[in-house]
């Protein structure tokens, strides 16, 4: 091709580009006229320029190894008194060379690792001082020796080893096609080894089979005896907020749940790894795919799925064993399963004890003796079952304050740091690392547990204090600034308690807060747009604010953020259209929008977006139907779809939709006792069910069915008192049994339920003056015990000398109603659907003077 | 510095000379201190490296855009060089290295994840390209080497933004097409 060829193809090339699809095809007849070899040659181009190419959608440094953090070494080139050879490995902790000792007539050789991180000199010399002499303190055939260690004069660390010339374990047996038998007796070799090393108290913490060498000889070789701690000693769970340190450093296949989730690491850990190098090595695959996923979903996977089970890990095939898969999947069923998942159980406490437990029931297995696991496992369910029974929320409270107590002496220790100003850097970090253990995990630990509001409010509010004071010292710093909004965000969530949470009813103070958090996510997203995190967690921000603004009947302001979430998140989904978590995050959102337009009394609109995000739940549930998340999700969008029906009077299609959530709803609380929200759903889902059957005229089942929510809702109401939520929900079941009573004729009945839910809507109204749905609701409830007492006043058992007191009492409680309905309807706040209550009421009172004049 | 970069801005080849050593030395330098300090973002380092290199050889008072732009540019051209060497020294270092791996594999290990063929494949395509059109071959430089937003190097280019977007487009399919035809014909 030439200049003056490439130019023209160049030109009409472009042009094509640009132009839709479907059209390009008589634009490249048009433009290239008779030229069929000039419309062949651009046609090629257009079909290369579709193609994906990952590798220039990033600038080159990206894919190169140099942007991976590897500070190259070439043949020749020092590190101490080594020479090194050539590069014969890397990966995420660092680069491994062949070098020999320079100074040394006979040429020994060794392995030398260079780790990425960057540390002082006199910080690895520190660390590795403390750990060299316990290291290089093993002596075991199978276990490669560690001879030296140092950092070179830029702050490498490195360490020296002994060279193994071998083959990966699974790229061994592979490669002699070993049968499952053979396999064990080698899994053997790598289990004494461990177990030698745990009785030297070294935990090796990142076992893969990629560490286990095998030589030509058939001799087990383990790399990396504690060494991930030498290297990064964030591995080793001393630390709270490491999950991104981890991602990038740790194998995550191969990341025990301790690990992942930054706990401490035991010898239990290392069992947890030989379950899984047992697994690869028994089936092919490894236990969970985690591929690309994020921080996030690698503790979710991790920590909360349970593996499939290695036999039907091998009959689903494609694994990198030769066998038949069925045959493979017979041969590992029973024993095998058993002791590769009693091996990888997600709590430490339940696995094997030693590596010489686990490797003495591979043995049994292997002489055909029955294995301890079948006999533990039966112990497990026994001692859970009594578990389950014992634990309530006495013990809860037990927890909690010992968590609250080792949180402050934490606190304590984070100030002495502060006070240590030679050590500034260090002090910076710790006191944010606490921080975010007690946002984060503490926050989050104790949620659900009922009565842990205080608490939860307490520990919030310290750990804004410390971010708020760090953002101060350091107001540029984008990681910081993260931490920020998201403690912004979790003091708004605390205070306003429209997540799951309880709440403290401060919804001013919550409001301010998630408008801290949006703006400083606004700024983030802004500054660096290619990072999609940081909109998704825009989106979150304008949620969360959005929910709390319909709460304050603020329902434009509502409807905006909602609309910007939504459209945040579907343009993140259409960029990654796979990603399950999005595809949920955008059903939230429309179910956020169908709210708004609930709010604003547009019901046929609201059931179109709340039919959508039923549709993307439900399509969620069908692919893990236990998942008590999706159960939950479910279950409150049939609920949605169903109060729409009802409100637009298909009553049998609604009740069938409530049937669906009480369903799923029961079987969340049997699988969880002790979890308040799964409760409180399933009191929610009675009360939806009830009031479609009172709607279609069974007003007895009505009142029956009211009854059970009620039960629920005032016993998690008398375990949190504080619990604004709980207040709620036992008025709205007060109320509606009082509705149903009153529809029922029992004008009496109706009265009683209606007092006590006006006694505790005022005792709410007064500690929150500003949430207007709730007074909107104390309006409404004083309406109807008025409209009782009229009841009873008119009504024809009650005796003439009783009807005065009824009219008064009336009287009293509709002028109370109606203060308060023109107070909203000042404020502009008055909802559309009840814009014709305070005319109403007004037409009530005049009756009730009218009746009081005539007697 | 900046009198070095004038110079070189008026046509002086002579100072073009003078400075690549000097400007590659540092980069080198900043380069080594950028990967031993872990980033999140990796995608931002290259970016962020080509800047922080400008600052540092740039006293930017006296600077006018002028010379940013041309910065830009020299800073892609040894971006290129800086990568394209290592490329190949690390393919060379493969052909002799042993057959077997050696433990601390990790996340970004793995046959399938290695790209440095493909930045090699890449330049020896621009190259041609080169020959076919200058510009279009520098706008990739500047885009794919030095990490250079749109913007940026349509200020380094002396383009419009319009212009970098379709030049890069087609310049994309150009060069996917030479790398595919490369691989299939080899």
């Amino acid at each position: 091709m030439t200049p003056e060829e490439w130019s023209a193809a160049k030109e009409i090339l472009g042009e094509a580009l640009e132009r839709p699809t479907a059209e390009r095809p008589a634009y490249l007849d048009r433009a290239c006229g008779g030229d069929p070899e000039l419309k062949r040659r651009i046609e090629a181009l257009i079909e290369s320029e579709q193609k994906a190419w990952s590798l220039m959608e990033a600038p080159a440094a990206a894919a190169s190894s140099l942007s991976a953090g590897r500070r190259p070494m070439f043949s020749g080139e020092r590190i101490g008194v080594y020479e090194v050879l050539e590069e014969i490995g890397h990966g995420g902790m660092g680069v491994v060379y062949l070098a020999r000792r320079a100074d040394e007539q006979f040429e020994k050789r060794v392995a030398i690792k260079l780790a990425r991180v960057g540390i002082s000199g006199d910080e690895m010399d520190r660390r590795f001082r403390a750990e060299r002499q316990i290291v290089a303190g093993l002596d075991h055939p199978n276990i490669a020796r560690l001879f030296d260690g140092g950092a070179t004069p830029d702050g490498q660390p490195y360490l020296v080893m002994e060279y193994v010339e071998g083959a990966p374990l699974l790229e061994w047996c592979r490669a002699r096609n070993l049968s499952t038998r053979a396999r064990l007796e080698i899994f053997l070799d790598v289990c004494a080894a461990v177990q030698y090393a745990h009785q030297h108290l070294i935990v090796h913490r990142d076992l893969k089979p990629a560490n286990i060498l095998v030589t030509e000889e058939g001799t087990v070789k383990l790399l990396d005896f504690g060494i991930a701690k030498l290297i990064a000693p964030e591995l080793g769970g001393d630390s709270a907020d490491q999950t991104g340190t981890l991602f990038r450093l740790l194998t995550p296949d191969y990341a025990s749940p301790e690990q992942v989730r930054g706990e401490p690491v035991t010898t239990a850990s290392d069992v947890y790894g030989l379950g899984v190098v047992l697994y690869e090595l028994l089936t092919g695959r490894r236990p969970y795919s985690v591929g690309d996923s994020s921080a996030a979903d690698l503790v979710r996977i991790v920590c909360e799925t349970e593996p499939l089970r290695p036999s039907a890990a091998a009959a689903r095939g494609g694994g990198d064993r030769p066998e038949e898969p069925r045959r493979l999947a017979r041969e590992l069923s029973g024993d095998l399963d058993t002791i590769v998942l009693k091996a990888m159980r997600k709590e430490p406490g339940r696995r094997y004890a030693s590596a010489g437990e686990l490797a003495s029931d591979v043995r049994r297995y292997l002489e055909g003796l029955p294995v301890s696991a079948r006999r533990d496992s039966f112990r497990y369910r026994a001692g859970k079952f009594a578990r389950r029974h014992r634990l309530e929320v006495g013990a809860a409270a037990v927890v909690l304050a010992a968590l609250v107590a080792g949180l402050l002496w934490n606190l304590r220790e984070a100030r002495r740091a502060r006070a240590a100003e030679a050590r500034a850097e260090r002090r910076f970090s710790e006191v944010r690392k606490v921080a975010n253990s007690y946002l984060f995990e503490l926050h989050d630990a104790i949620k659900s547990l009922p009565g842990s509001t205080p608490a939860r409010a307490l520990l919030v509010r310290r750990a804004l204090e410390y971010l708020d004071g760090l953002a101060r010292e350091k107001g540029t710093d984008a990681s910081l600034r993260r931490e920020l909004a998201e403690a912004y965000q979790k003091v708004g969530d605390v205070q306003a308690g429209m997540t799951e949470a309880g709440n403290l009813g401060q919804t001013a103070g919550a409001l301010q807060s998630y408008r801290k958090a949006v703006a400083i996510r606004e700024a983030l997203a802004a500054e660096a747009p290619g990072i999609a995190e940081l909109r998704g967690e825009l989106a979150t921000a304008y949620s969360a604010m959005g929910r709390l603004q319909s709460t304050m009947a603020d329902f434009s302001g509502a409807s905006t953020n909602f609309r910007k979430a939504l459209a945040l998140r579907e343009e993140l989904l259409a960029a990654s259209p796979g990603d399950a978590n999005l595809r949920k995050a955008v059903a939230g959102s429309y179910y956020d929008v169908g709210n708004s337009f609930i709010d604003r009394g547009d019901y046929a609109t609201a059931l179109e977006f709340h039919r959508k995000d039923l549709a993307i739940y439900e399509e969620l549930l069908g692919q893990e139907p236990g998942d008590e998340r999706r159960q939950s999700n479910v279950s409150l969008a049939s609920k949605n779809v169903g109060a729409l029906l009802e409100k637009l009077g298909d009553l049998p299609a609604a009740a069938g939709q409530y049937q669906r959530a009480v369903l799923l709803d029961q079987r969340r609380s049997e699988a969880n006792p002790l979890d308040a929200k799964a409760r409180l759903d399933l009191s929610y889902s009675y009360g939806s069910l009830g009031g479609c059957l009172g709607a279609s005229g069974d007003l007895a089942g009505a009142v029956e069915t009211y009854a059970r929510a009620l039960a629920i809702r005032r016993d998690l109401a008398a375990a949190d008192p504080k619990n604004q939520r709980f207040q709620n929900a036992v008025v709205t079941a007060l109320n509606r049994i009082g509705y149903f009573k009153a529809k029922a004729g029992d004008a009496s009945g109706a009265r009683e339920s209606y007092r006590e839910a006006v006694a505790i809507l005022e005792a709410l109204s007064r500690a929150d003056p500003s949430n207007e749905r709730m007074r909107q609701i104390l309006a409404e409830v004083l309406g109807a015990e008025a409209d009782a007492e009229q009841a009873m006043a008119a009504g024809p058992g009650t005796a003439a000398a009783a009807r005065p007191g009824h009219w008064q009492q009336a009287r009293l409680l509709y002028g109370k109603s109606l203060e308060i309905w023109l107070d909203l309807r000042k404020r502009g706040v008055l909802r559309a659907d009840v814009a014709g209550e305070p005319d109403r009421i007004s037409g009530l009172i005049a009756r009730c003077d009218d009746a009081l004049k005539s007697d | 510095m900046t009198g070095l970069l004038r110079r070189w801005e008026e046509g002086d080849k002579a100072a073009l000379e003078e400075l690549m050593p000097l400007v590659y030395g540092e980069m080198r330098r900043l380069a080594a201190r950028y990967l031993r300090i872990e980033r999140p973002d990796h995608t931002l380092q290259p970016t962020a490296l080509v800047h922080e290199a400008y600052l540092r050889l740039v006293d930017q008072k006296n600077v006018a855009w002028q010379n940013r732009a041309h910065f830009f540019g020299i800073a892609a051209q040894l971006m290129r060089r800086i990568l394209v060497d290592h490329a190949r020294r690390r393919a060379a270092a493969k052909r002799n290295a042993a057959t077997y791996r050696i433990g601390l594999e990790g996340p970004d290990s793995g046959a399938g994840q290695d790209r440095e063929p493909e930045i090699l494949a890449l330049h020896d395509a621009l190259l041609e390209l080169e020959r076919l059109d200058v510009r279009q071959a520098r706008i990739v430089e500047l885009r794919f080497f030095g990490g250079l937003s749109v913007e940026e190097t349509a200020e380094a280019a002396g383009v419009s933004t319009a212009t970098v977007k379709r030049e890069w487009r087609t310049a994309k399919a150009w060069l996917r097409h030479e790398l595919d035809a490369a691989a299939g014909g080899a």
